[in-house]
């Protein structure tokens, strides 16, 4: 079941065009990843969808409701952080999320213990002695008031050490079990494709790319490096990976260097398996390497030879 | 519109606004100008102490002038544009709210701010002037109080609407130092000139409606109009037609606490955050 669909959408701030003609549709229960340089546009599409901003023109359908956003139902089954994230600073932790509880219409004592579920212990502090982390911590305890079924985080992991950054994406794998559909843009790479479904590459306001994170670096054509020490060089090596689907292989010394795709890895480390190696090291493309190959070719092109 | 949400929003008004030391920095300064004005108020006439209830009034309505306008816009200039600017103001419209409920949750929040200040610093006063000079005229006293908050009512909607149309906080500030100028020192001073520049050609029937086109002069002339003593040292009755009532001029106030209210809500309603 489709929970977000975004249909020809556009948004125009006089001569910019902030979102461009962006189709899109997420399901139930999927983790979407937006992701872009500065001034992508992503923050104007994630506003468009909360019902923060209108769109210029297009359509958008949030669990079959046309311009779902807008609606105060439909805005009951979302969660929202938005990049940024600020209180009211007079009021404590407590009381900040008491009143968005009681703005949510759930009550207040179920989502008392939301603060330690992020990781924050000072429910009767002022919010204006919180630090960027903090905040952050109370804005996923907002956001996830009302148990709802899609939440939008914009850049969800700004301010957190690494520890808060394991249990945000610990978290989100929780979500995701219980079928919650979660969009999430970031800048932090690495940290999306750690626990995303589908990944949305935008640029200019444009999706320049969908697809899962296999399905981009095969398009983009990047290739795993693997290189092998081995205990006693041996050519008839090089022979057997080039058969196992490596597309390059050669030895150099005792080390052996092997390109591949990622799809063909497996094969490859299977052939080692029976080799007597003293190293190995594999070196697979990011998140980041695509996200700059596609950005690059944009700005090289013009166009894409991508879809 | 969900009474629920209106007083939700208004609580956290309330209750954020409650703990901004400015606010009590205000509410302490009008206690010590209105008992200031209680004391001093006849000081004119070359007398000293507190005087009844009648005279009191007639000094504070020209504190309340100055001050009550001045605290409504600061309360309220930055109750839309502040927000966005801060960043909560995205996070809130993001919750089941609709834009309307959220700015009369201001309204009514940031009006509650102002009647406790008006009330503890009149108040205060009232309480002094009642044991010194006994309680006649207590009823034009009360009335005052109420008609005072009333004024700041019509700034307040006034700040909103100012809140509401800039995309600056810093424009704000300076539409709502205009707005006060404009209303507290320059309209009855274009008024004079006119006055003046037609030779009093202008019937009472208009002059009473362009004093209405200013929230200040309804709220002077309302006050003053209820006393007696004021009506005829004045001249007011000669000014003032009859059928211009206290009322007329309530009502005025009103239109001017509902007007720039809608076109507040209409603008924030359209606009993107």
């Amino acid at each position: 079941m489709k929970m977000i669909e975004i249909e020809s959408l556009s948004k125009d701030y006089g001569p910019i065009k902030a979102v461009d003609d962006v189709t899109l549709s997420i399901e139930e229960g999927e983790v979407f990843g937006l992701i872009g340089p500065n001034g992508a546009g992503k923050t104007t599409l994630i506003k468009i969808l909360v019902g923060l901003s209108r769109q210029t023109s297009g359509r958008i359908f949030i669990d079959g409701v046309r311009d779902g956003g807008r609606f105060k139902d439909v805005r009951r089954k979302i969660g929202y952080l938005p990049e940024n994230v600020a209180f009211y600073e007079n009021l404590t932790a407590s009381e900040t999320l008491r009143f968005f509880a009681r703005l949510k219409g759930v009550p207040f004592e179920k989502y008392r213990g939301m603060l330690e579920t992020v990781g924050l212990d000072a429910g009767e502090k002022k919010v204006k002695k919180f630090s960027k982390g903090m905040r952050q911590r109370l804005g996923l305890a907002v956001a996830l008031l009302g148990d709802p079924r899609i939440l939008i985080f914009d850049e969800p992991t700004s301010g957190l050490d690494p520890r808060g950054v394991r249990e945000f994406q610990r978290m989100i794998k929780n979500l995701k079990e219980e079928g919650v559909t979660v969009v999430l843009s970031s800048h932090i790479l690495g940290e999306v494709q750690e626990v995303v479904d589908r990944i949305g590459i935008m640029n200019n306001g444009r999706i320049i790319a969908s697809g899962s994170f296999r399905e981009l670096l095969e398009t983009v054509g990047l290739r795993c490096i693997i290189t092998a020490t081995l205990s006693i060089p041996d050519e008839s090596v090089v022979e057997e990976m080039l058969n196992a689907g490596a597309e390059e292989a050669f030895l150099d010394g005792a080390r052996l260097k092997i390109t591949c795709a990622n799809r063909d890895m497996a094969k490859i480390l299977a052939g080692l398996a029976g080799v007597k190696l003293k190293d190995l090291e594999i070196k697979e493309p990011s998140l980041e390497d695509v996200f700059l190959k596609y950005i690059e070719e944009k700005r090289e092109g013009g166009g894409s030879q991508w879809p | 519109m969900a009474i629920r949400i209106l007083l939700r929003v208004a609580e956290k008004e309330f209750l954020n606004a409650r703990r901004d030391t400015r606010i009590i920095a205000i509410s302490i300064i009008f206690t010590l100008l209105a008992l200031g004005i209680a004391y001093f108020g006849s000081a004119p006439t070359g007398m000293l102490g507190v005087r009844g209830f009648d005279v009191t009034v007639a000094s504070l309505v020209s504190l309340s002038i100055f001050i009550v306008p001045l605290v409504a816009l600061l309360l309220g200039y930055d109750a839309i544009v502040g927000e966005d600017e801060m960043g909560t103001l995205g996070l809130l419209l993001s919750f089941p709210v609709t834009r309307a409920e959220v700015l009369m949750g201001k309204f009514i929040g940031l009006s509650t701010i102002l009647f406790l200040s008006t009330a503890m610093g009149y108040g205060l006063a009232g309480i002094v002037i009642a044991l010194a000079a006994g309680i006649e005229e207590l009823g034009s006293y009360l009335v005052f109080i109420a008609t005072s908050v009333l004024l700041g009512m019509v700034f307040l909607s006034l700040a909103l609407f100012l809140s509401a149309i800039s995309g600056q906080k810093s424009r704000a500030v300076f539409g709502a130092i205009s707005i006060w100028i404009f209303f507290v020192i320059i309209y009855d001073l274009i008024l004079l000139g006119l006055m003046i520049f037609t030779k009093g050609a202008l019937g009472t029937k208009v002059f009473s409606l362009l004093l209405m086109l200013n929230p200040t002069d309804a709220f002077r002339l309302l006050n003053l109009l209820g006393l007696e003593v004021m009506r005829t040292s004045l001249g007011l009755a000669t000014l003032i037609p009859e059928a211009y009532s206290s009322m007329v001029f309530a009502l005025a106030l009103a239109v001017w606490v509902i007007a720039p209210l809608l076109g507040a809500i209409v603008v924030f309603r359209k606009r993107d955050y």
